[in-house]
C-alpha cells in the first residue's frame, strides 16, 4: 500500500458515526411519528418515549431490517442473535435515565460486527477501514434554555427527538489522514441515500465523534461534529493542535473536546467529565432477536441497487467514463437526476457531462458551506426545482447547436428561478440564435450607422471591433452568435477599406 | 343496601344476580364503599378509591334494565358489575398510581394497563388502588409511604407482601376480586397470608403493560379471588398476546382451556414432588410443616400420589433472585427524578446532581437500599461475578426445575415457610426477609405459574399451600384448586364474614 | 467488603442523596447482603450454561406504523413546566 497524501501512519483517527434512520415513520421503540422537526416542543411524545411508569419498549422491525441493510453493505457479520443492552446515566434529556442500545463486551449482541470498508478511489491506492460493529439505539431529545446557557438559571427539555431511531457505527482507528475521513464520510452518505434509509441533508441527521491520537501519545475524543463536512476541518484541527504542542515539547492530555463549528476549532469539554460506569445489563423488556441467515438473505434480496453496481451500470450500459459514473453515483441525486433525464433525451454521455460539468458547478457556486458531504441544504433547495426534462432539453438544446453553452447556463438560472422549461424560456425571450443573417444584417448595419467614428477606426484597430460586438449584442438582446457577428463586422470593415471610403 | 352475605358472594355469583336485576351494582358498590370506610381505617388496605365507581356502577344498572343501546351486549360481560382491587402499581387511567411511595404521590396515569382494560372490558369496576411494599420490594407490605397494612385476621399480625392491600381487601370483603404483581412471590405470599388464592400465572400470559416496573424478567401481574371459579373467570379475561404493548407478552389463548364445569374433582393419575430441601429446611415453621404434610394427605386422599425429589441448586435461588431483581430495579427506578412527573421540586439555580440526589433521597429506606444493591452488582468489574453468574445460576434452577416437571405434574410446596409475623417484627433485619422468599421465587425464576391455595389456619393465622406447574398449565393448578376447595368445604374460611 | 467511601460512590451513581448515618447503616446490610450473595462464586458454571433470556424472532417485532398519541396531554404530570418545555435542572 502507497502513502496517500498527507497520510501519516503515526496518526490514527477513528470514527464514531450516528445516522437516524429518517426514512423510518415511526421511532424505534414507540408509534410516535418519527419526524419531529418543526414541531412544538413535547407535542411528539407519547407516554413510552417519555418514560412513564408502566410503559414498555415496542421495537420497529423495520428499524431492524434498515441498520441490517446498512452492515451488509459495510460487510459486517450479522449474528444470529442480537441483543438490546441499557445504558446507565443520568441526564435531563434521557427520560429513562438509561438509554436502550446495544453493548458487545459480554457478547456479540450487535447487528452488525467486525466490516471492512475498502477506500479504493485514493487517487489509485487503496486502504482498508475496519468496522468494529454497528448497532442500533435510541436519540435522546433536546435541550434549550432561556437565553444563553451561562446566563440561564436551568434548562428546559424537548422530548420530541426521544426514541427516534438511530445506527451507530464505530470504525476502528483505521484512518491516517483527514482526507482518508472525508472518502469515508462521502462514500457512507451515498451508501445511506441509495439504501434510502437516511436523508444526510437534514439537520442534525447524521453526527460524528472522531477520536485523534499521534504515535504514542495520549487519544482525544472530539464530540458535537453535526455535519459529515465539518468532520473533516475538526479532524485536521486537531492534528495540527497537537503536533504543534508536541513540536513544543508539551504532553497531549487525554481528554474530550468539542468541535466549535462557528470558530472553527476544538474546545475542551468545559466541565472534565467523570468517569462514568454505565452499568451495561441486557434489556429485559425486548427479547434477544433471533435471526436467521435466511432472513438475512431476503434482506439482502430486498436491497437497492448500490453504489458500486451502479458505476459499473454507468459505465457499461450507458459508455459512461468510470470518473463521470463515479460522480454521478458519490451523489445519488445526481445519479437519479441522470437517469431520469436520458429517458427525455438518450444522448447519455451528453446528459451525463451536462450534469457533472455545468449542473454540479453551478451547485458547487452557490453551496452555503453547510450540510453535509453530499447536498447542502439549498442545494436541495435547487435540486428540487430542476427536473429530468429540465436537463435533457438544456442538453438537447446545446446538442443541435440552438443555443451555446454560455447561454445554456443561462437558462439553466432562469429554470431554477421560474421552475419553466427551458424550450419556454428560449421562446419567451427569442433566445434563438439569430442564424438568419437578413436579420442581424439589419442590426449590424444600424450600429455601424451609430457609431460611424468607431468602425472608423476599426479600420486600424482590431480593438475597436470589439467594442461595435458588444452593442450588437446588446440590440440582440444576446441572440447573435458572437462568431457570426465579428465575421460581418469584418466582411464591412473590409469591403469599406477596398472602396477607399 | 346490600346485605353483608351478599358482600361476600364470589364473583361468578354477584354477576349472576347483576344479570337477572336481582341485584343493583349501584347499590352493591356503595355497600362496599361504605364497608371500606368502616372497616378500612384499621387495615389499611386502600391507598385510593376509585371516585367514579358509582358512575360506572349505575351505568351497568341502566345496560341491565334496557335504559342504554347496548343491545343486550352486557349479557356477555363475565365480570358484570364485579368490584375489582388494583394493586397501586399497576395503571389506571385517571386514578392516581403511587406505587406506594411518595415519589409517585401525586402521578396519574394517562392509559390503563392493558389487564386492567381487559377486566374493565368484561365490566369489572375498579372500586380502588391498594397498598403494597413500595414498587414491591418487600414482603409484608409495611414498606410503604402510607402506612402499613394489617392482616384482616389478626389485626396486629402483617398481610403479607407486597400485594398485601389487595389480599387483605378480599379476606376483609372490601373487593369481590382483585389484581396483584408477583415478582418473587408478592402475590401468593399475601394470598397464604390472608387465606385466599392467588394466582401467579405463566410469565409473559398476563401482559405487563402499564404494571410499573420493579424486576421487569421476574414480575407478572398476578391475580386474586376468594374462590377458584372466580380465578378462572379473571385468567379468561385477562390472559393472551398483546404484542402491540409488551414485546414479552405470549400468545396461549388457544392452549388454555379453562373448563371448570367438565372437570374431575379428583386428582386420579396426578403426580406431584415436593422439595426435599424445603420441606426439611430449618427455616421452615412447625405450623407450616403440618399444615403441609396434611395437604399432602388430602391430595393422596383424592387420588394424587406425592413424592420427594431434590434440587440441589435451589441452594442459589435467593441470591440469584435478589440479585437480577436488585439490577434490574436498580435501573428500573433511575427515571424518578422530578422532571417530568412524580416528587419534585423548583430546578431554577440548583445543581443537577444536586437536583436528582435531593429528589430521590424520598425513597423508602428498602427501596433505596435495593437500588444500591443494584447499582453495585451491575457496577464494572462486578457484573460477571454477580449479574452473569446470577443469570447463569437462574438457567440452571430453571433447567432443574422443568426437568422434575416432566416426571411430575406438578411441585407442592408450602407458600410461606413462616406464619405471618407481628407488624415491625422483620423489618429491621434486611436479610432475614429475603429469607422468607424462598419457597416462592423459584416459580419467577423458571416463569412457570404457581398458585397459592388457602389451606388451613393455625391459632386464627391463616397458612396456604402452593403448587407450581408447567409452562401454561394454569389449567391443572386450578383444577387441583377446585378439587381441594370442594374436598375441604367449608373448613377453609376466605373471608371475614 | 464494601467501605463507606465505595457505599457513598454508589449513591452517587444512583443519584441518592445520604446522611453520614444512612451511610453508616447501609454499609453495614449492603456487606451483609454481599457475603449472602457470595455464594454465587461457588457455584462453578462455565460456559457450558447460558444466562437466562427469553428469545423472539425478530418478524414477531411491530410494524412501522405511525400513530400520534392523543389520549389526553402528555405533559399532565410535570409541574416544572415553561411554555411546551419541561424545566430541567441546569447540567455542568
Amino acid at each position: 500500500m502507497t502513502s496517500i497524501g498527507n497520510s501519516d501512519a503515526r496518526v490514527r483517527i477513528g470514527l464514531e458515526i450516528h445516522c437516524q434512520l429518517t426514512a423510518l415513520r415511526s421511532k424505534l421503540f414507540c408509534t410516535c411519528p418519527a419526524d419531529y422537526r418543526g414541531k412544538e416542543p413535547n407535542t411528539n411524545v407519547c407516554p413510552v418515549c417519555l418514560g412513564m411508569p408502566g410503559t414498555l419498549p415496542l421495537l420497529n422491525r423495520r428499524a431492524i431490517e434498515y441498520a441490517m441493510m446498512l452492515a451488509l453493505v459495510l460487510n459486517c457479520k450479522i449474528p444470529s442473535r442480537i441483543t438490546f443492552y441499557r445504558k446507565n446515566y443520568f441526564y435531563p434529556d434521557l427520560p429513562k435515565n438509561f438509554q436502550i442500545t446495544q453493548y458487545n463486551a459480554y457478547e456479540q449482541a450487535s447487528v452488525g460486527v467486525d466490516g471492512v470498508v475498502e477506500l479504493d478511489d485514493l487517487d489509485g491506492s487503496s486502504k482498508t477501514i475496519r468496522i468494529r460493529r454497528l448497532q442500533l439505539e435510541e436519540d435522546p431529545g433536546r435541550l434549550a434554555y432561556d437565553g444563553s446557557i451561562d446566563r440561564s438559571n436551568y434548562a428546559l427539555v424537548d422530548y420530541n427527538r426521544a426514541g427516534v431511531a438511530l445506527v451507530e457505527i464505530v470504525s476502528e482507528p483505521d484512518f491516517n489522514a483527514p482526507n482518508e475521513v472525508r472518502l469515508f464520510l462521502n462514500r457512507l452518505a451515498s451508501i445511506l441515500e441509495h439504501l434510502g434509509i437516511c436523508n444526510p441533508a437534514l439537520e442534525g441527521a447524521v453526527r460524528c465523534d472522531a477520536n485523534v491520537s499521534i504515535g504514542e501519545q495520549a487519544r482525544v475524543e472530539i464530540k458535537n461534529i453535526n455535519s459529515f463536512k465539518d468532520v473533516e476541518r475538526a479532524v485536521t484541527f486537531e492534528i495540527t493542535r497537537q503536533r504543534s504542542l508536541a513540536a513544543r515539547g508539551i504532553e497531549i492530555r487525554g481528554e474530550t473536546r468539542h468541535w466549535d463549528d462557528a470558530r472553527r476549532i476544538t474546545v475542551q469539554a468545559r466541565a472534565k467529565e467523570e468517569e462514568e460506569d454505565y452499568r451495561y445489563f441486557p434489556e429485559p423488556d425486548i427479547p434477544s432477536i433471533v435471526i436467521s441467515s435466511k432472513d438475512v438473505e431476503a434482506i439482502k434480496a430486498s436491497m437497492p441497487e448500490l453504489p458500486h453496481a451502479r458505476v459499473e451500470r454507468f459505465v457499461n450500459v450507458y459508455s459512461l467514463s468510470r470518473d463521470t459514473a463515479k460522480i454521478l453515483v458519490g451523489e445519488k441525486h445526481l445519479a437519479d437526476l441522470f437517469e431520469a433525464s436520458i429517458k427525455y433525451y438518450d444522448n447519455a454521455r451528453s446528459v451525463a457531462n451536462w450534469i457533472v460539468t455545468d449542473l454540479k458547478g453551478y451547485l458547487e457556486r452557490y453551496d452555503d458551506g453547510g450540510g453535509d458531504g453530499s447536498s447542502s441544504s439549498s442545494n436541495s433547495v435547487i435540486l428540487a426545482k430542476v427536473t429530468p426534462k429540465h436537463i435533457a432539453e438544456l442538453a438537447m438544446l446545446v446538442d443541435s447547436g440552438k443555443i451555446n453553452r454560455a447561454t445554456a447556463r443561462q437558462i439553466l438560472q432562469r429554470v431554477i428561478a421560474t421552475g419553466m422549461l427551458p424550450s419556454a424560456i428560449v421562446q419567451s425571450i427569442n433566445v434563438d440564435m439569430l442564424s438568419n443573417k437578413d436579420e442581424l444584417a439589419s442590426i449590424v448595419d444600424k450600429v455601424i450607422e451609430e457609431e460611424r467614428k468607431a468602425f472608423m477606426d476599426a479600420l486600424s484597430n482590431e480593438k475597436a471591433l470589439n467594442y461595435l460586438l458588444g452593442k450588437v449584442m446588446r440590440y440582440s438582446n444576446g441572440r447573435a452568435d458572437p462568431k457570426l457577428v465579428l465575421s460581418m463586422l469584418k466582411e464591412r470593415v473590409i469591403g469599406t477599406s477596398k472602396t477607399g471610403q | 343496601m346490600v346485605s353483608s352475605s351478599k358482600i361476600a358472594l364470589s364473583a361468578y355469583e354477584l354477576v349472576e344476580e347483576v344479570k337477572v336485576g336481582s341485584i343493583s351494582v349501584e347499590d352493591y358498590i356503595a355497600s362496599m364503599i361504605e364497608r371500606i370506610g368502616s372497616m378500612d381505617e384499621r387495615i389499611n388496605a386502600y391507598i385510593t378509591l376509585n371516585d367514579h365507581a358509582l358512575e360506572e356502577a349505575r351505568m351497568i344498572d341502566k345496560m341491565v334494565k334496557g335504559y342504554s343501546n347496548d343491545n343486550g351486549s352486557y349479557a356477555t360481560k363475565s365480570l358484570l358489575g364485579v368490584p375489582l382491587a388494583v394493586k397501586d402499581n399497576i395503571s389506571t387511567q385517571g386514578i392516581r398510581t403511587t406505587c406506594a411511595s411518595r415519589m409517585l404521590e401525586d402521578y396519574v396515569p394517562l392509559y390503563d394497563a392493558t389487564v386492567v382494560k381487559r377486566l374493565k372490558g368484561a365490566g369489572a369496576i375498579v372500586i380502588g388502588k391498594t397498598n403494597m411494599d413500595e414498587f414491591g420490594m418487600g414482603s409484608t407490605t409495611e414498606f410503604s409511604a402510607f402506612g402499613a397494612t394489617h392482616n384482616p385476621w389478626v389485626y396486629e399480625r402483617v398481610a403479607g407482601g407486597s400485594s398485601g392491600g389487595s389480599a387483605a381487601a378480599l379476606a376483609a370483603c372490601m373487593a369481590s376480586i382483585a389484581l396483584g404483581s408477583d415478582t418473587g412471590g408478592s402475590v401468593r405470599c399475601p394470598a397464604s397470608f390472608c387465606s385466599i388464592y392467588g394466582l401467579k400465572p405463566t410469565y409473559g400470559l398476563l401482559s405487563r403493560y402499564g404494571l410499573i416496573s420493579y424486576a421487569n424478567s421476574l414480575e407478572c401481574i398476578g391475580l386474586m379471588a376468594r374462590s377458584v371459579l372466580d380465578l378462572a373467570l379473571m385468567l379468561k379475561v385477562a390472559a393472551g398476546s398483546d404484542m402491540q404493548n409488551d414485546h414479552t407478552s405470549i400468545d396461549a389463548n388457544s392452549s388454555i382451556s379453562l373448563d371448570l364445569e367438565s372437570m374431575n374433582h379428583d386428582l386420579k393419575g396426578m403426580r406431584f414432588a415436593t422439595i426435599r430441601e424445603i420441606v426439611e429446611s430449618e427455616g421452615t415453621d412447625e405450623p407450616v410443616r403440618d399444615s403441609m404434610f396434611d395437604a399432602l394427605s388430602s391430595v393422596e386422599r383424592l387420588g394424587a400420589v406425592v413424592e420427594e425429589v431434590s434440587i440441589p441448586s435451589l441452594r442459589y435461588a435467593l441470591a440469584s433472585y435478589y440479585t437480577i431483581a436488585m439490577a434490574e430495579a436498580s435501573s428500573n427506578l433511575a427515571r424518578y427524578d422530578g422532571v417530568r412527573y412524580g416528587y419534585t421540586a423548583q430546578p431554577d439555580g440548583v445543581a443537577w446532581n444536586e437536583f436528582y440526589s435531593k429528589i430521590r433521597s424520598n425513597f423508602g429506606s428498602e427501596v433505596k437500599r435495593r437500588i444500591m444493591l443494584g447499582t453495585y452488582v451491575l457496577s464494572s468489574g462486578y457484573y460477571g461475578r454477580y449479574y452473569m453468574k446470577a443469570q447463569k445460576a437462574r438457567a440452571l434452577i430453571r433447567d432443574e426445575m422443568l426437568k422434575v416437571l416432566n416426571h411430575y405434574n406438578a411441585i407442592m410446596l408450602p407458600t410461606m415457610p413462616i406464619l405471618p409475623p407481628r407488624i415491625g417484627e422483620r423489618i429491621s433485619d434486611p436479610l432475614r426477609l429475603y429469607m422468607v422468599d424462598i419457597c416462592t421465587v423459584i416459580a419467577n425464576l423458571a416463569g412457570i405459574p404457581a398458585l397459592s391455595i388457602p389451606y388451613s389456619m393455625y391459632n386464627g393465622l391463616p397458612i396456604g399451600v402452593q403448587f407450581m406447574a408447567r409452562h401454561l398449565d394454569e389449567p391443572l393448578l386450578l383444577r387441583i384448586a377446585y378439587a381441594l376447595e370442594s374436598a375441604r368445604g367449608d373448613k377453609v374460611r376466605r373471608c371475614m364474614i | 467488603m464494601v467501605g463507606v467511601e465505595e457505599v457513598r460512590h454508589l449513591a452517587h451513581l444512583a443519584r441518592i442523596g445520604m446522611k453520614e448515618e444512612e451511610l453508616r447503616l447501609y454499609t453495614e446490610q449492603i456487606n451483609e447482603i454481599l457475603t449472602y450473595f457470595n455464594m454465587l462464586d461457588e457455584l462453578d458454571i462455565g460456559n457450558d450454561i447460558e444466562p437466562y433470556r427469553m428469545s423472539r424472532e425478530y418478524k414477531a417485532m411491530r410494524d412501522d406504523i405511525p400513530v400520534a398519541f392523543s389520549a389526553g396531554n402528555a405533559l399532565s404530570n410535570a409541574k416544572n413546566v415553561k411554555g411546551r418545555f419541561i424545566k430541567a435542572p441546569k447540567m455542568g
